[in-house]
């Protein structure tokens, strides 16, 4: 969770190789993935064939995700035939069908001759979302799945992923800057701010107990829906220049509880509770 | 950047850093150098004749040899690059003054003017380019003002046409419907919000039609309806000296290498501009 | 007197076929009623292809209507011309969703907001530039940010600036169509809490279009629900959210996910199918086909306007029951 330029996407982007080089440039650092070991190991050819397989993509617009030249079913079967290549036609076809059927997408054995035109907003996600489940993913990473959806939708997007989590057992990486999205989908939650990690905890705890004065911040500017507020809370000044970041801690700026030692010790994350890791001189201080 | 300078400064940087642009540029500058100071530049008069170095070969007088009746080639291709550059400029100038003006009212308005103003110049695109020319000055007759009217007609069209598609884009922007929203007049809107932010395809425009201007130009001098002998004119040197092909080669090539280097250096600067201006790019 | 009255508003933007013959328009707005009062928020709340956006632009007579009336101050808004026009330029203001594009790239920030005073002759003109620095220090920025060009200023700058622009003329009302849809959170937070203090100090009434029920409710004073094209639900804040009545407006407040944890699983309140095209809406009540409440007249007729509590109106043939 974080707001734009918090480098949410840019991380979930590392993780899967998608980085473009150049400009990009991982420095450091690893990404452990299960038996594979540390991704940033492995040549571009390994990667592919992780790429889709063992870890799929479903991005935010799903307007554009999709080729526009293709129909919906060619495209996934596409995904399963470049991780598959043995599959006969009519397997392959039914197993398009089948996964159409599961991401419960209206009249499947005919959605699968559409166009992306041809799809409101809400079943080409469900596509994109066929496509990412098609080879049985050990983990799926959302980048923002439903920011471009309308709220009805939205909701039938969240139930989906949440169901194929439970049925496929596979993990997600779920990004968002909707808090709510993340309340109602997420089990623990990294809070990002500038390009790292500053607060790291079971959902109800991140929520019920945030303890990082930017998390503290952000749960007070959001309006709610359950209740009236006088005021919104107001999180002073504006996101640090990344090409030149402060020494220290880099909410301090922007921070009513900075202490003398942010402005030259950025803080590290520490477990302040069981599971609830907090990278803030303040908070540690006072436990 | 942080004002319209510094917008102009940011495009020729980029320029800078292509080099097939920045030849295109440094071709253009000579050029408009050669034509602005032909007079101290050139050796010679361009239409003093001396029958007796008729064909004379190069030499340190003449660096490029004579012509036919004894002309100093090179004084003659300097002062052509003056002809030239007064068709290009004034040409192109009556087609982007009024191919802009039809384009961006019939693009800004829509409806039966723009309907009408298009069918117009679907009609002038109809023709084959140069047969309208040669229309035009076979009406009004052989002479310099005539050649620049005909040949700014004709282009006007595509001026038109990309001021039009240009400023639909920018038509459906917020801001401009936001310009209405504070009370701003059509007039208005269009000369503040709309025609500044359409200028790019413009700006490139102008500049390769540079290079087709010229063309045309020296086409139809060719054809003897251009610039009338003895003022010097690439077009109309490159006609007469077809006549001695044989005898004297050399006379016909370097009013064509000249041509040939001035659309070359105009189309290099307008792809360069072309992603020069385009905003996609970032620094 | 109603700073803005609204009744049966109806916009269809034609579509035509490739062989000169009509399709289907779509049918944007389609019979709304509404009305504005002195310094009051309504908040109009509905999904893509709802018309709430479309309500906004023909509101401020920017698009022309199908049928129906916009009065402003009584007077119709499609039929000022000349002199009247420019008044009400003077005092119908907008401030879009995308600060990004609302803005002319190629105007510093004192032109931008200059042009406003010197349309309407609001300062002489050596005073121009003065003002639109206490019109900058009004929306948060500083007076000597005037000389920028939008590009140089953060999202949430630009829509301070945008602010400023609707601001300078002193309007009656502003309609801001999902002001701050396109901001960060606590980018938000900022932008709200200004628009709040705008309008106590200034009096102005705002329609507050929106996406998001929660921006909705710590904004409005009245809240409209629309779904494609017409109203389901119009009611004071206060009973809209806590005694909605349409199904609509239950299912939408229900499929929001809550920024805490709850136990309630978001699974048990989707509203299901997809939003119906609104070029070929449903029959009878437009709802019916995603209404879990819905009875055989859903289908047949488009159920009446009504007032079920004091100021509470519906469109819902089963309201009676649920009051």
């Amino acid at each position: 969770m974080g707001e734009t330029g918090c480098g949410k996407s840019v991380t979930a982007h590392s993780v899967m190789g998608l980085i473009p080089v150049p400009p990009g440039r991982i420095v450091g650092g690893t990404v452990t993935f299960g038996k594979h070991g540390n991704l940033l190991d492995l040549k571009e050819e390994e990667m592919q064939k992780l790429r889709g397989k063992e870890m799929s993509m479903i991005f935010q617009d799903p307007m554009s995700s999709l080729n526009p030249v293709f129909t919906a079913g060619f495209q996934v079967e596409e995904a399963i035939v470049t991780h598959d290549r043995h599959i006969s036609k009519k397997d392959l076809l039914s197993r398009v069908v089948g996964l159409f059927k599961k991401v419960n997408i209206s009249d499947p054995e005919k959605s699968v001759h559409s166009y992306p035109h041809m799809l409101s907003g809400g079943m080409k996600q469900r596509v994109m979302i066929a496509m990412g489940l098609s080879c049985g993913p050990k983990l799926i990473i959302a980048d923002e799945p439903t920011t471009a959806l309308d709220v009805s939708i939205q909701a039938q997007i969240l139930t989906l992923l949440k169901k194929l989590q439970k049925e496929e057992g596979s993990s997600v990486l779920l990004i968002s800057h909707d808090l709510g999205v993340i309340a109602a989908m997420a089990k623990n939650v990294a809070v990002m701010y500038a390009g790292s990690i500053v607060e790291y905890a079971p959902v109800s705890d991140l929520f019920q107990q945030p303890m990082h004065p930017y998390t503290k911040g952000l749960l007070g500017a959001i309006p709610r829906l359950d209740r009236d507020i006088e005021r919104l809370a107001v999180i002073p000044g504006t996101l640090p220049n990344l090409f030149d970041l402060p020494e220290g801690c880099k909410f301090r700026e922007r921070c009513s509880e900075a202490l003398e030692i942010c402005a030259s010790v950025r803080p590290r994350l520490i477990e302040i509770e069981p599971g609830h890791e907090v990278a803030c001189h303040a908070c540690a201080r006072d436990r | 950047m942080g004002s319209r300078d510094s917008r102009a400064m940011l495009v020729l940087r980029r320029i800078g850093r292509n080099p097939v642009a920045l030849l295109g540029l440094i071709i253009i500058i000579v050029y408009i150098g050669v034509a602005l100071f032909a007079p101290i530049l050139a050796p010679h008069d361009p239409i003093d004749q001396n029958l007796s170095k008729s064909f004379a070969p190069l030499s340190a007088e003449n660096p490029l040899g004579c012509d036919e009746f004894g002309r100093d080639i090179l004084s003659r291709i300097i002062f052509g690059a003056r002809t030239s550059l007064i068709i290009q400029v004034f040409s192109v100038l009556i087609a982007l003054v009024t191919g802009v003006f039809l384009g961006a009212v019939g693009g800004y308005f829509g409806g039966w003017l723009d309907e009408g103003i298009m069918r117009v110049m679907d009609i002038l695109l109809a023709f084959p380019g140069i047969l309208l020319a040669l229309a035009i000055v076979a009406v009004l007759g052989p002479d310099l003002k005539n050649l620049i009217i005909a040949i700014g007609i004709y282009s006007i069209p595509q001026f038109a046409r990309i001021t039009r598609g240009s400023v639909i884009t920018v038509k459906q922007s917020e801001y401009v419907t936001a310009a209405r929203a504070i009370g701003e007049s059509h007039f208005v809107t269009i000369m503040r919000y709309v025609l500044p932010n359409a200028i790019s395809p413009i700006i490139i425009q102008t500049t390769l039609r540079m290079a087709t201007v010229l063309l045309t130009a020296a086409g139809l001098g060719f054809l003897g309806l251009g610039v009338q002998p003895p003022q010097p004119e690439w077009g109309t040197m490159l006609s007469t000296a077809r006549m001695y092909l044989r005898s004297a080669p050399l006379v016909a090539v370097f009013p064509g290498v000249s041509i040939m280097i001035v659309v070359l250096g105009f189309n290099f600067l307008g792809d360069g501009l072309q992603d020069a201006l385009n905003p996609r790019l970032k620094d | 007197m109603h700073v803005l009255e609204i009744d049966n508003l109806v916009k269809h933007f034609p579509r035509g076929g490739l062989f000169g013959g009509e399709k289907n328009p779509v049918r944007a707005v389609d019979g709304v009623s509404l009305a504005l009062g002195r310094g009051e928020t309504l908040g109009i709340v509905g999904e893509s292809g709802s018309g709430k956006s479309t309500v906004g632009l023909l509101s401020l007579g920017l698009i022309p209507k199908t049928s129906g009336t916009i009065l402003f101050m009584g007077k119709p808004v499609d039929e000022f011309e000349g002199k009247e026009l420019i008044l009400f330029r003077r005092k119908a203001q907008i401030v879009f969703q995308n600060p990004f594009a609302s803005l002319n790239p190629r105007m510093i920030i004192r032109d931008i907001i200059g042009r406003v005073l010197e349309i309407h002759d609001i300062v002489p003109k050596s005073q121009i530039a003065g003002k639109v620095g206490a019109l900058l220090q009004e929306v948060g920025l500083r007076g000597d940010q005037a000389s920028r060009y939008p590009h140089e200023f953060s999202g949430g700058q630009r829509q301070r600036i945008a602010v400023a622009r609707a601001l300078a003329s002193g309007p009656e009302f502003i309609i801001l169509d999902e002001p701050t849809s396109a901001l960060d959170v606590s980018v938000q937070a900022q932008i709200l809490n200004l628009l709040g203090d705008l309008q106590q100090a200034r009096g102005h009434a705002y329609i507050f279009i929106s996406h998001n029920l929660a921006v909705i409710r710590h904004v409005s004073h009245r809240v409209a629900v629309m779904y494609l094209g017409k109203l389901m639900e119009t009611a004071p804040k206060e009973a809209i959210f806590s005694r909605p009545v349409h199904p609509y407006t239950r299912a939408l407040l229900a499929s929001v996910p809550k920024p805490f944890v709850t136990d309630e699983d978001i699974e048990s309140k989707v509203i299901a199918g997809d939003i119906p095209s609104p070029t070929n809406p449903p029959s009878g009540c437009r709802f019916h086909t995603r209404c879990s409440f819905c009875i055989g007249v859903c289908e047949e007729a488009e159920p009446a306007w009504r007032e079920v509590a004091p100021k509470h109106f519906v469109a819902c043939h089963r309201a009676e029951e649920w009051i």
